[in-house]
């Protein structure tokens, strides 16, 4: 849980390197690349993760991995967190680093689950919904849930928008629990 | 039995489902990272706030304490064992609250508003929150009514107001919750046409039971039943089988039914019995919450916990009604140690306190008041006057009889003076004695604090007192009632009337036995 923390100040110190360069997207690029790098290979993680490993045992690999692939900015950033013993948390900081990203920019990230699959018509249409409710930009990620039923459940960091038919049986489920249907 | 026509049930759900495709529900989620002991933690719920009501699954909810970067503690009244890490719950956007009414008089419920009594739902249509800020200046008046206790003590020594806070505090086994209850079973009598006639307001009456034994609790409502007092009481109760936050947040209810009855200008009375378990529960959430420990563990805000549970306790400017509510805490001290952390604490906040001593207790003296140190900050304005001019003399009396006490095995010894000061003093302990749930009316209060500190029952031997003071009052009820009836009424005890009781007292020793 502390780690949270460790990583949400090392994501504010790259946001704060990324406002500072002339062009944040190239920055950006470079962290997905590092990001996606440690999200696919598991001896990856566990080489970031081991205290037997020396500092410079792992930023050497880290240079031979990366080395030309990314720019100046990004390699220091990594030696930096390598010197300060802080690799554990890299994956967590580059995770935090994109959160903080999207505040800035204007994003908001959205999961929809729905029963059925949708259409790219009603895809669509649902996006334009969901934008004009934030007043944002929306990054949406569709994925199918059986249990709905029917409908859609949308989640907006933590709020949840919810149109489905299950929420609707449950609260019926609990109006009829509670004996207050009545015939007025 | 009715019956239930098919096509009835038919319309009633069509009516239901008729509001089925609604707009869409829109609810804060977050997910439990931690559960247990009565406490959980949650991610996610970033606009929550504190104290705010908080649904779990299962019919659990919770109340938020803890607000950190990155995750919500939050406290549960409810079973923590039916909640799983990854449960998803909801924020339900109101601080925690309570429902209040009439219709909680004469019942057990718990904190949260339900009853336990097992007579059936509460039908209240109010809720408030149960943590409020205290009245401010403005809003006030000072305490001026008298709550008569029923205790010729109290009611002498340390007279407690209507709007006051008074500590009653002592060892396990003293009487202190004897003494709460003597006081909830005498406002019987402001409930009667007599005290409207008097001019004397209904007291409503609220036992907030934190962290007793459930076989306690029954037997103090069955008490109470007894005698008539449950109409005008209703009980809270928090056993030590109840989870921690639920004993946490009992007496923080019983203020807010309180201030329900007070705000409708009435008077109220709220027995909270004892903080000493109720600051115990709160130092285990709180340590669970991983607030750092101060001294004896309990964490830095204890002092805070109780001041603003205790500075509820109001009496209400005319404008806004002139309801009060009278507070009566109660503390157990651990082998008469009143300079530990809470009772420290308690005393410093509360308008006096009474104390109960095990040794006066076990030496018969009931109920076991140490009249020496026991004071009431406030409730001198509120004694009546017929009261007041007895007790000064009373107060006097017994000051001079325990200073000269330790001489008294030297008897014969002494000069004159002083042999009268403590045959004076032993008789006024002995008047000051009373049984448990009898209390007296003020007014045969008044007459019998008035012989003993003239003098009067200087001549009887001590064993023979009581026997008298039984007597006398049973002879005066049936034979002077008018007598009794004036002090009520007037509230004054004048020459005229002291001499009446002087003469009847003097025809009643001629007939009564002194030798038993």
């Amino acid at each position: 849980m502390s780690n949270l923390r460790v990583a949400k100040r090392y994501a504010s110190a790259l946001m704060a390197l990324t406002g500072e360069a002339k062009k944040p997207e190239i920055i950006a690029d470079d962290l997905l690349t590092v990001q996606s790098a440690i999200k696919s290979s598991k001896d990856l993680r566990s080489l970031l993760a081991s205290p037997v490993v020396s500092k410079q045992k792992k930023k050497a690999i880290i240079a031979e991995i990366f080395g030309t692939k990314i720019g100046s900015v990004v390699n220091q950033y990594l030696i930096a967190i390598i010197d300060k013993g802080r690799e554990d948390v890299l994956a967590e900081a580059l995770g935090q680093y994109f959160v903080l990203r999207d505040e800035q920019l204007g994003i908001v990230s959205v999961d929809v689950r729905t029963a059925v699959k949708f259409s790219a018509e009603q895809e669509k249409s649902l996006v334009r919904q969901l934008e004009s409710y934030t007043q944002k930009k929306v990054r949406v990620s569709f994925s199918l849930d059986k249990i709905l039923k029917g409908g859609f459940v949308a989640k907006v960091g933590d709020t949840t928008l919810d149109g489905s038919i299950r929420r609707q049986l449950d609260l019926l489920r609990s109006r009829l629990k509670d004996g207050s249907v009545s015939k007025n | 039995m009715a019956e239930v026509r098919p096509d009835e049930i038919t319309a009633v759900l069509r009516k239901q489902l008729s509001g089925f495709e609604k707009e869409i529900d829109i609810y804060d989620v977050g997910t439990v990272l931690q559960v247990g002991d009565g406490i959980a933690r949650l991610y996610g719920l970033s606009k929550v706030m504190a104290s705010e009501l908080i649904e779990f699954p299962n019919d659990v909810f919770g109340m938020v304490l803890n607000l950190e970067e990155d995750n919500v503690g939050c406290i549960l009244f409810g079973d923590d064992t039916k909640i799983k890490e990854g449960d998803t719950v909801k924020r339900t956007k109101r601080v925690a609250s309570m429902p209040v009414g009439e219709a909680m008089l004469g019942r057990v419920i718990n904190p949260l508003g339900q009853p336990i009594d097992g007579r059936g739902s509460i039908k209240t249509d109010k809720f408030s929150p149960l943590e409020r800020k205290a009245l401010g200046v403005i809003q006030r008046q000072p305490v001026k009514q008298p709550l008569q206790t029923g205790l010729k003590a109290i009611d002498g020594m340390v007279p407690i107001g209507r709007g006051q806070r008074e500590l009653i505090i002592g060892d396990r086994q003293t009487g202190k919750t004897a003494v709460a209850l003597d006081t909830i079973i005498n406002q019987k009598y402001t409930h009667s046409e007599k005290a409207k006639k008097d001019g004397v307001k209904p007291v409503y009456c609220i036992y907030v039971a934190i962290g007793q034994k459930g076989s306690t609790i029954a037997q103090v409502v069955t008490k109470l039943e007894e005698m008539g007092a449950m109409e005008y009481t209703a009980i809270i109760s928090a056993t030590a089988s109840d989870p921690a936050p639920l004993q946490f947040i009992a007496p923080y209810a019983g203020a807010t039914l309180g201030e329900y009855f007070r705000d409708s200008g009435r008077d109220v009375l709220v027995v909270y019995d004892d903080l000493s378990k109720h600051a115990a529960a709160y130092r285990q959430v709180s340590l669970l919450l991983r607030r750092p420990p101060g001294r004896e563990a309990y964490p830095g805000d204890v002092f805070y916990l109780h001041s603003r549970l205790l500075e509820r306790a109001s009496k209400l400017s005319d404008d806004l009604g002139g309801g009060s509510l009278t507070a009566l805490p109660i503390i157990e001290t651990q082998a008469g140690d009143v300079a530990a952390y809470i009772p420290t604490n308690v005393i410093s906040i509360t308008d006096g306190q009474i104390f109960l001593e095990p040794n006066l207790f076990n030496s018969g003296i009931r109920p076991a008041i140490n009249v020496g140190i026991s004071v009431s900050r406030v409730g001198g304005n509120a004694q009546i006057k017929a009261m007041k001019k007895v007790a000064g003399r009373l107060r006097l009396d017994l000051a001079q009889y325990r200073e000269l006490e330790a001489f008294a095995k030297f008897g014969s010894d002494l000069d004159k003076a002083t042999q009268q000061q403590l045959q004076r003093g032993s008789r006024l302990v002995e008047v000051l004695k009373q049984r448990q749930y009898v209390p007296m009316p003020v007014e045969k209060q008044v007459i019998m604090l008035y012989l003993g500190t003239s003098g009067f029952l200087d001549q009887l031997p001590i064993d023979r007192v009581l026997p008298f003071e039984k007597e006398f009052l049973e002879m005066t009820e049936t034979r002077h009632k008018d007598l009794l009836e004036v002090i009520a009424e007037k509230k004054e005890l004048t020459d005229d009337l002291a001499k009446r009781i002087q003469t009847i007292a003097k025809e009643f020793m001629d007939t009564f036995t002194v030798t038993a």
